[in-house]
């Protein structure tokens, strides 16, 4: 017979339950786990900020980001575009935007985290490294 | 000697792994600790010319300012791909989007347009909130 552990939500039973939903731990299924996280940020002016986190982990680990904007006491996910600013063109129709979005990519060395600024502000990013399952 | 907790993959010798890939779960790691999920309905009409935007937001009840994920269904069909998520068909750009301060996580669709009938659409944001604390 297999060994395992599990904890089950309660009022379920972790003899019998198949529902992985149904379980709080288990291990036959791998966890999501945090290798490494950190904040990187400070002040940033127009237009473009990046950051290097250099974990030099030898492969390119899942990765995710949030963005704190100090100016706009709010937060946003990797990739998240926040539209400070739209006007169109009467005449061309041409839509112009100024937006806050942080992006990034990540190597077998570097996290680099680029960040499009529209007007000066201060911001601090929480960045998150995962190991994949 | 420090003490922990592990649990390896099947085939892995938990006294002497190192890999976390081949770790299970381990008290040296941390993880996502998943607190509620949900969904929620942002109504908007596509085509309607010029730059509009449609919010709405839900409470994520916690005293500091939580990881969260979302995923939307742009136009209520049952496929979801994750936000943000922007899109772009001929004459309109249309973004999906979401974010968090204090107090709620905010999901938004934004619209630009050059024009046309304007039709009725509904995204449904699938949202989990997570216990992890960001520190902002």
């Amino acid at each position: 017979m297999s060994q395992r552990v599990a904890v089950s939500k309660q009022g379920v039973d972790v003899l019998t339950e198949t529902d992985p939903n149904q379980y709080i731990f288990h291990s036959d299924y791998n966890t999501f786990k945090i290798l490494r996280e950190g904040t990187v940020g400070g002040a940033v002016g127009t237009p473009s900020a990046t950051y290097e986190v250099a974990h030099n982990m030898g492969i390119a680990e899942p990765f995710y980001a949030f963005m704190y904007i100090e100016g706009a006491a709010l937060y946003e996910p990797l990739n998240s575009v926040f539209i400070t600013n739209a006007s169109v063109n009467g005449t061309t129709g041409v839509l112009t935007t100024t937006f806050w979005q942080l992006t990034a990519f990540n190597n077998a060395g570097t996290l680099t985290l680029n960040v499009n600024v529209p007007n000066p502000d201060s911001l601090i990013i929480k960045y998150f490294i995962f190991a994949r399952p | 000697m420090t003490q922990k907790m592990n649990v390896t993959k099947p085939g892995f010798d938990v006294l002497t792994e190192t890999d976390p890939d081949n770790i299970t779960f381990s008290s040296d790691y941390s993880t996502l600790k998943y607190d509620v999920s949900g969904t929620i309905a942002v109504n908007y009409t596509q085509g309607t010319g010029g730059f509009t935007q449609w919010d709405a937001s839900v409470p994520h009840n916690l005293p500091y300012k939580p990881f969260f994920m979302a995923f939307v269904d742009t136009q209520n069909s049952g496929t979801y791909v994750i936000a943000p998520y922007r899109q772009r068909v001929l004459t309109r750009l249309e973004d999906f989007h979401c974010y968090a301060d204090g107090t709620n996580i905010g999901f938004t669709v934004g619209q630009y347009s050059a024009g046309g009938v304007g039709t009725a659409r509904t995204a449904v944001f699938r949202y989990f909130i997570f216990r992890n604390n960001l520190g902002f």
